[in-house]
């Protein structure tokens, strides 16, 4: 469990702050991808689920939010990938994708949840800079973090 | 879902996407209120660059300037780096939640099919 920067989806180019998860799941990877797009099971686990199989839907979370869904294309036929927001907020959209791989008779599953970057912004930092490689930006996070400490004293 | 009009969230990480930013960020924190010619004299890095930086950092709300003289002096501001904490606090205990259910869910699925 761990929060990194990520190449953001839609811009690869630049490297943005994300949260990551991985659980390893008792079971094998097409319940696991089922879990992640029969309707009925993400009503079970992730909060009322309302859509078809199609690309929108909408899910209320477990904090209450009501959050429009939209599936993104997958690179890959073990992962799965969306854009929401909450449905007051649609500007506040985030990119959710998971990766499923098979460990022996189990699935690791890896969620990451990144922020959007707004366009204007990617636009400006292209057009400065090059972006740093993110190993780079990972030792800086620690560098950010301790900015963030300062906030908190 | 457009893009258009992006929450504090969103500005704030953007910002801190590139390593120069959070650079300048951390040197204006460490030695207090600077010019765009001070930060560009210490670096390998041109004024002009450091003006674009130090203009994204600014519509986050992590530097403001202030005239003095003929150049501005830019000051830090992280109050909103706390905003950008609280987004990853908050997501990744959601995930914790969320995951911690599927597995329940799989475990009982699990159960019934055997």
């Amino acid at each position: 469990m761990r929060n990194r920067y990520v190449a953001h989806m839609s811009s690869p180019e630049v490297a943005i702050p994300a949260v990551e998860r991985t659980v390893l799941l008792d079971t094998d990877i097409d319940h696991v991808l089922e879990a992640l797009s029969s309707p009925d099971l993400l009503s079970a686990w992730l909060g009322e689920w309302n859509g078809s199989d199609d690309d929108a839907a909408t899910v209320v979370t477990d904090d209450g939010v009501v959050r429009n869904v939209r599936r993104l294309d997958s690179t890959s036929a073990n992962q799965v990938s969306w854009r929401w927001s909450p449905s007051d907020d649609p500007a506040s959209w985030t990119d959710v994708r998971f990766t499923l791989t098979t460990v022996g008779e189990r699935t690791q599953l890896t969620v990451v949840e990144s922020p959007s970057v707004p366009s204007r912004v990617v636009a400006s930092a292209s057009a400065s800079a090059p972006a740093v490689p993110w190993v780079g930006c990972l030792l800086a996070l620690g560098a950010v973090l301790a900015l963030g400490s300062l906030v908190a004293v | 879902m457009a893009d258009t009009a992006a929450s504090d969230t969103d500005v704030v990480f953007a910002a801190l996407a590139d390593g120069t930013r959070r650079e300048l960020l951390r040197a204006i924190v460490a030695g207090g209120p600077c010019t765009a010619t001070e930060l560009a004299s210490d670096r390998d890095i041109t004024r002009q660059a450091v003006a674009k930086h130090l203009a994204v950092l600014g519509q986050a709300g992590l530097v403001s300037g202030a005239r003095d003289g003929r150049e501005v002096r830019f000051s830090a501001d992280t109050t909103p780096l706390a905003v950008a904490a609280d987004w990853i606090t908050d997501t990744g205990a959601a995930w914790d939640r969320r995951l911690g259910k599927l597995r329940q869910m799989l475990e009982k699925t699990q159960l019934t099919t055997e």
